[in-house]
């Protein structure tokens, strides 16, 4: 099975919490049929001083790269793992 | 980590092989829309470089003023932030010199529908091989909010606290009139369409035109019940209908609580501007 990493540039992020809304597992997560989310906003701040995502659990994650293609800062990527 | 180690850490990622790190982060606010296309169409660019289509050498990415003219300054690409509204005619300028050139013009709802009308219509009618791609946020953002030809009517501005009182401009059906050979509209929730669009439009002859309909969260959506970047993604995400073909231009226009007709409207062909030129005056193509 193909495993996905999520790297996160913190100090890139600014907190807009749109990768988390377009996560469809972490969608999953908030109506209750999966027990984990992949991301999440940390209790965190970053370099410019706006809340950050994390990752929760990424072996979760389909691949799908919603969050990295509609991340409006270029902060979160997918990277297929070998 | 330091600032300027995660730049380089984003310089590692493949995907990003064409981002100019060193102006980044952007100035833009958090959940701006205008991040969102600049994502896919750095992505696209690379992937279309990857595939053996595309020289990010040959590669020139104009705009003009506003938020949306910020993004040239954030591509490791050459490029050109000119004055406002003239994005197009710059671009038209670089073509008609330099017809290997793939050029791009990158501009809001103001700087190519206001100030710089004429300028997009006429390139147009020309057929010219530039890819205009316009930035519709529904406002004149840069300027603090500012109600603008794209508005819809009742929508709530600074300006106009109980509601704008005038029509906007059917962009698609315009673009169409004035003799675009391929008009396209998608939302910054389409994000895979987008940087599929991109694609096309790089390898495309001929004028080549995307309105991308964008979420400014902090100057228009605030005012208009919209309380975060989401919840217009979203709103375009839902009231968005897919569509294929002229047929839909007559109900292009964009008005609250009414469908979003995304999708191509138009894609022709016509003799293209420059290679006509080159023709006729009798120069050789580079
Ligand atoms: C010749 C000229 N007139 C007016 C301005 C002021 N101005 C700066 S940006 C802008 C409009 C930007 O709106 P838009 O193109 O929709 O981009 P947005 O900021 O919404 O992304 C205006 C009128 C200017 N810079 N130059
Ligand atoms: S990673 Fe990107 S999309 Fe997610 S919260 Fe940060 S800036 Fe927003
Ligand atoms: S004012 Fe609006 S368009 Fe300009 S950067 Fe902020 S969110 Fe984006
Ligand atoms: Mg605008």
């Amino acid at each position: 099975m193909v495993k996905w990493r999520i790297e996160i540039i913190e100090d890139f992020c600014k907190g807009c919490e749109i990768c988390v809304n377009i996560c469809p597992i972490t969608n999953l997560y908030k109506v209750g049929k999966v027990d984990k989310p992949v991301l999440r906003m940390s209790e965190r701040f970053g370099y410019q001083g706006y809340p950050l995502v994390e990752v929760v659990d990424p072996t979760k994650c389909t691949g799908c790269h919603l969050c990295d293609h509609a991340c409006p800062d270029l902060a979160i990527h997918v990277i297929k793992e070998e | 980590m330091s600032l300027e180690e995660s730049r380089k850490k984003l310089t590692q990622m493949p995907e990003m092989s064409l981002a100019r790190a060193e102006a980044l982060p952007h100035s833009l606010c958090p959940g701006c829309g205008i991040g969102t296309i600049l994502n896919t169409f750095l992505r696209a660019m690379h992937e279309l470089e990857e595939e053996g289509k595309l020289d990010s050498s040959k590669l020139v990415v104009i705009s003009g003023i506003g938020c949306s003219g910020r993004i040239s300054g954030f591509v490791k690409t050459d490029s050109m932030h000119t004055t406002h509204g003239r994005p197009v005619a710059f671009a038209t300028g670089v073509k008609l010199a330099r017809p290997e050139l793939n050029v791009w013009a990158f501009g809001g709802d103001a700087d190519l529908f206001q100030i710089g009308l004429n300028h997009t219509l006429q390139a147009a009618r020309r057929n010219i091989d530039i890819k205009v791609v316009m930035v519709n946020n529904f406002n004149i953002a840069m300027t603090g909010g500012v109600p603008t030809v794209t508005t819809p009517p009742k929508a709530i501005t600074k300006y106009t606290p109980r509601g704008w009182f005038e029509r906007s401009f059917n962009i698609p059906k315009l673009m169409a009139s004035a003799g675009a050979t391929y008009v396209a509209r998608w939302t910054t929730a389409h994000v895979f369409q987008l940087k599929q669009t991109f694609k096309k439009m790089a390898l495309r002859k001929g004028f080549s035109f995307l309105e991308v309909v964008s979420q400014c969260p902090v100057l228009f959506g605030r005012y208009n019940k919209f309380r975060d970047p989401w919840s217009m993604v979203d709103y375009f995400m839902k009231m968005s209908r897919v569509v294929k073909g002229p047929q839909y231009l007559e109900e292009a226009a964009i008005e609250f609580g009414k469908p979003i007709l995304v999708g191509e409207f138009v894609e022709t062909e016509a003799p293209e501007y420059t290679e006509t030129i080159y023709e006729a005056e009798g120069v050789v193509r580079k």
